[in-house]
């Protein structure tokens, strides 16, 4: 229990659901979002960490999401080793630093990732096709290639994993709210110290 | 010491940050637009290919009705199922409605980079037969446009096809 009290066991649960999610992410291909076309006409699934995007059996790439994919990948990795380092040693000189160094890094990323795929969804195909795709549930949109018309079926939501990292991130964000009552909490006295101090 | 490692921890979240982004110019410094336009298996996305598809033939089964056949080949590399192929036919000449034809077997698969046969079934409408004999008596064919209604893997395609044809004229 004394082992317990010395601890940010919200930090440690942070870190340790983040390393998950960036696990699934990258080794497992779990997307964060996902939207289908059609029945297996064209998929789009997305995240911070990674994403696909098929159509008609044919992948298209993105290059500079690679590179963007990399920059959160590094982003969740710095963050789950440096908040795990921190919460298992609080009360240490350098803990708070490292501490600062991870905790707003996933709800960052997290945050930018949900806004782009707002951006995504809403004003740019707004402009393009006159009409916005579906974030959660389904939609029908209707485009004209040379004189044939298509109704075109999606059907978007946000998966598991989205919301494993939702927690993870939340969990970090926390992390200094729990740091405070760790440091202004008094190290307990063990038995023979509380025996000594009780008969003096 | 502990400046030391703040100042360390800020620049590593600089590098991190900046880093993968300069590493993408740098690569593509040649040319920018390759970085942000999407490409389908390394090429333009342009390069995306249509089906082909090509009149074989046609089959009268009786005085109102024909079989008409159409090979259809699938250029992408996945299964493509079509769930429904149906419409209408009308003169090309006076815009007339002739009759409907649907696919005789439906759902079709067919796998990918290969070729299949779609078989639809035409039926005159009593009102087309009559347009036929008041308009093109003594003709042996006619030239028609095919309004189609397709569900091609749950995405529904409207179009029309102009002057296809010819056809042989229902009997009697």
């Amino acid at each position: 229990m004394q082992i317990l009290r010395k601890i940010n066991l919200v930090g440690v649960a942070g870190s340790i659901l983040l390393s998950i999610a960036l696990y699934l992410s990258i080794f497992c291909g779990y997307y964060w979002w996902e939207m289908n076309i059609g029945e297996d006409a064209g998929f789009f699934g997305i995240s911070a960490l990674n994403y696909e995007v098929s159509i008609l059996g044919a992948y298209v790439r993105v290059e500079i999401l690679y590179f963007i994919n990399m920059v959160a990948q590094l982003l969740f990795v710095e963050s789950a080793i440096a908040m795990l380092t921190y919460s298992l040693m609080p009360n240490r000189k350098f803990s708070e630093n490292l501490m600062r160094f991870a905790y707003l890094k996933p709800v960052t990323t997290l945050l930018f990732f949900i806004i782009s795929l707002l951006m995504l969804l809403l004003p740019l195909p707004a402009t393009l096709l006159r009409k916005t795709l579906p974030i959660v549930g389904e939609g029908i949109v209707s485009i004209s290639i040379m004189s044939i018309s298509l109704e075109i079926p999606l059907r978007a939501d946000f998966t598991g994993t989205f919301w494993l990292t939702a927690a993870a991130s939340l969990l970090c964000a926390l992390a200094p709210i729990y740091h405070k009552e760790i440091i202004s909490k008094p190290e307990p006295l063990n038995t023979e110290e509380a025996e000594a101090a009780s008969s003096s | 010491m502990l400046d030391i490692l703040k100042w360390v921890l800020r620049i590593l979240t600089a590098v991190t940050v900046i880093g993968p982004l300069c590493l993408a110019f740098t690569i593509h410094h040649d040319d920018l637009s390759d970085l942000i336009m999407p490409k389908i298996d390394s090429v333009g996305i342009e390069t995306l290919k249509m089906p082909n598809v090509r009149h074989i033939g046609y089959n009268v089964t009786s005085s109102k009705a024909l079989l008409l056949t159409f090979n259809f080949t699938n250029p992408y590399s996945l299964v493509l199922v079509i769930n429904d192929l149906s419409g209408r036919a009308l003169c090309y000449e006076h815009k007339e409605p002739l009759g409907n034809f649907s696919l005789i077997e439906a759902p079709v698969s067919i796998p990918p980079g290969k070729s299949a046969v779609l078989t639809l079934l035409f039926n005159y409408m009593d009102d087309g037969r009559r347009h036929i004999k008041d308009y093109h008596y003594g003709e042996a064919n006619i030239y028609v446009d095919l309004e189609f209604k397709a569900n091609v893997q749950g995405v529904i395609l409207h179009g029309n096809y102009t002057g296809f044809g010819p056809i042989p004229f229902p009997d009697g």
